[in-house]
């Protein structure tokens, strides 16, 4: 069962969960409306829904409502939190759901410019506990942990998150100054149309800005052989990684755990 | 209506000069030479470079301490990495264990497990999140108070209406802290997960090729050199204005003292003058004008008179209209 899609280096793949939504800019969330149509997609190809949600204000946690609500009674059907507030609404007021530990809480040190060891949250004791009361069943990273880990991993490929931000520079070209870059505003989101590639004169430091984040490259599928195990789920983010489209089906031959796509 | 001005410092010598300039509260870091000595040289104990930023002695702090309190002005320890390693929290919880011993009043955490570690071991001492933390809505507040956190230090990126909107729907008796002025982030601090120890990310000097996609509204690609250009110049105003003063010798850079009346009518407790680094004039010249204009707030002037009173003070009408200098715009 699953999706089935050319994706990885020309290898046929099936794709085993959809994730939808945006996780890091809550002008992405999609109304009730958007994720029923989404829902109806992933029906089609049999294939549960993780609902991607950002860093949110107020406005943005009510916002999310219909999006919980469209999804709450769906079989399998999960909610990757970056935001502490969103992962206490969702344990209070949905606590059938699913809840997956996002990048943005489950802080790794990030950065390209950077050589050996990275920094990591520490998985203590008395917050795999709290993790744990909160309902959260898995952890979202974008490196291979140097450690065992208590809770089930996801890694995403083949871009890690390195920094986000309301003020957003995409945006900023749908309004006039002094207009641009606020973080308290309506935005006709510009970035679904629109992505940039970023060089420096350091070679090491390729970047990507999707919507209000900026990627740098990962290992991609070169982390899959090199996983031996530890990871439970593989998320492959074509809503960044533009080379691949989800609709280029081909015939099952290679599985991955799960591909992420808007 | 508290508004109390919060200021960093870096350096004994400058506890009683801030003081005597309006601060109200003090903070600041502290790098033993164990953390410069074992820990990569990118991992700052507290996102500012070990030495110029952080007090290197505990006998510096229990000093600033004992200065301050002559005046009973509180000191705060920020100790808020995004993220500590299991081999760096038992160093962290031992300073933790001197701070309280030395008087510090509360630590600023961002990170979750340092926080229940600190939480579990019940010292008598404060804690606040950190903007790092990144507490945005009221649910989140209601989360970081059933862990014990005190104080919420607000992230730079919202609105005067969104924090009215939190501190209405949040918990009390949380106090509520904002920033009020100097060093602006492009990005949210809070997300973003470089080191400042090579150079902030935001101001590499990028070569960009945007790339249109289908459906790319007619005229959004030729404006994206302009909208670049834009882009350059807010950068600039975040990194206060490329550290330039106005002719009253205030620093440029990132503001909210227009905003000080709405901040004060929301009930914020206080507000953030940002610059642990920064020289000891750049601090003491940020912190009268702070106070100056919180002093307008607390004789009841109305939010117009106060708005104009700041923007005399600061005496850069042109980077006002701008509004890229604007913490709350």
């Amino acid at each position: 069962m699953g999706w089935s899609a050319t994706l990885i280096d020309g290898v046929a793949v099936t794709f085993s969960r959809l994730y939808v939504g945006d996780e890091f800019c809550q002008q992405l969330i999609p109304s009730g409306r958007e994720l029923e149509s989404m829902i109806e997609l992933a029906d089609s190809r049999h294939v549960p829904v993780t609902l991607a949600t950002p860093p949110v204000t107020d406005d943005g946690l009510d916002g999310l409502g219909p999006a919980l609500r469209a999804l709450a009674d769906r079989p399998a059907a999960e909610v990757l939190v970056n935001d502490w507030g969103t992962l206490r609404h969702v344990h209070r007021l949905f606590p059938e759901l699913r809840k997956v530990l996002g990048r943005v809480l489950h802080r790794e040190a990030k950065d390209p410019r950077a050589s050996g060891r990275h920094a990591t949250a520490s998985l203590t004791e008395p917050y795999v506990t709290l993790l744990r009361r909160f309902g959260v069943s898995m952890l979202s990273l974008d490196r291979l942990p140097a450690d065992e880990s208590p809770l089930p991993l996801a890694v995403h490929l083949p871009y890690e998150f390195v920094t986000a931000g309301r003020a957003c520079v995409i945006s900023g070209v749908a309004f006039p100054e002094p207009k641009k870059f606020r973080s308290d505003f309506a935005c006709p989101r510009p970035c679904r149309t629109l992505f940039l590639d970023l060089r420096s004169s350091d070679p090491r430091v390729e970047m990507r800005q999707k919507g209000n984040a900026l990627y740098a490259g990962n290992g991609g599928t070169s982390l899959i052989s090199s996983a031996a195990g530890r990871v439970a789920r593989w998320v492959y983010d074509l809503s960044v990684d533009k080379a691949y489209s989800l609709f280029a089906s081909s015939e099952t031959s290679h599985e991955v755990e799960s591909p992420r796509a808007v | 209506m508290k508004l109390k001005v919060l200021a960093p410092f870096s350096a004994v010598e400058e506890v009683e000069p801030l003081i005597a300039a309006g601060a109200e509260e003090l903070y600041c870091g502290f790098v033993p030479a164990v953390w410069v000595r074992d820990q990569p040289a990118d991992q700052w104990i507290n996102r500012r470079y070990p030495r110029g930023a952080n007090l290197c002695a505990l006998s510096q702090l229990a000093e600033s301490v004992r200065l301050a309190a002559r005046w009973q002005v509180p000191v705060f320890l920020t100790v808020n990495a995004h993220c500590y390693s299991p081999a760096q929290l038992p160093t962290l919880m031992k300073m933790a264990e001197l701070a309280a011993e030395a008087g510090v009043q509360a630590l600023i955490v961002s990170d979750l497990s340092l926080l229940l570690a600190l939480r579990d071991a019940a010292l008598p001492i404060r804690r606040h999140l950190s903007s790092l933390g990144h507490c945005t809505n009221a649910e989140a507040a209601s989360f970081f108070a059933e862990l014990g956190v005190e104080r919420l230090i607000l992230p730079r990126g919202l609105s005067t209406r969104e924090i009215a909107a939190l501190r209405g729907r949040g918990p009390r008796p949380l106090e509520y802290e904002v920033f009020l002025l100097n060093d602006g982030c492009a990005y949210d601090e809070a997300l973003c997960l470089t080191s400042h120890h090579y150079g902030p990310i935001c101001l590499t000097p990028w070569k960009v090729d945007p790339h249109p996609m289908g459906g790319a509204k007619e005229g959004r690609t030729s404006k994206w050199a302009e909208n670049w250009h834009a882009y350059q110049r807010y950068l600039w105003c975040l990194n206060n204005c490329g550290s330039s003063c106005g002719a009253s010798g205030l620093p440029n850079g990132p503001c909210g003292l227009c905003a000080l009346s709405a901040l004060g009518a929301i009930g914020i407790d206080a507000v953030k003058v940002v610059g642990r680094e920064a020289s000891t004039p750049r601090k003491l010249a940020s912190v009268r004008v702070a106070r100056a204009v919180v002093e307008r707030v607390r004789l009841g002037e109305s939010a117009e008179a106060v708005s104009g009173y700041a923007r005399e003070l600061r005496g850069t009408p042109e980077l006002c209209e701008s509004t890229y200098t604007c913490y709350y715009r």
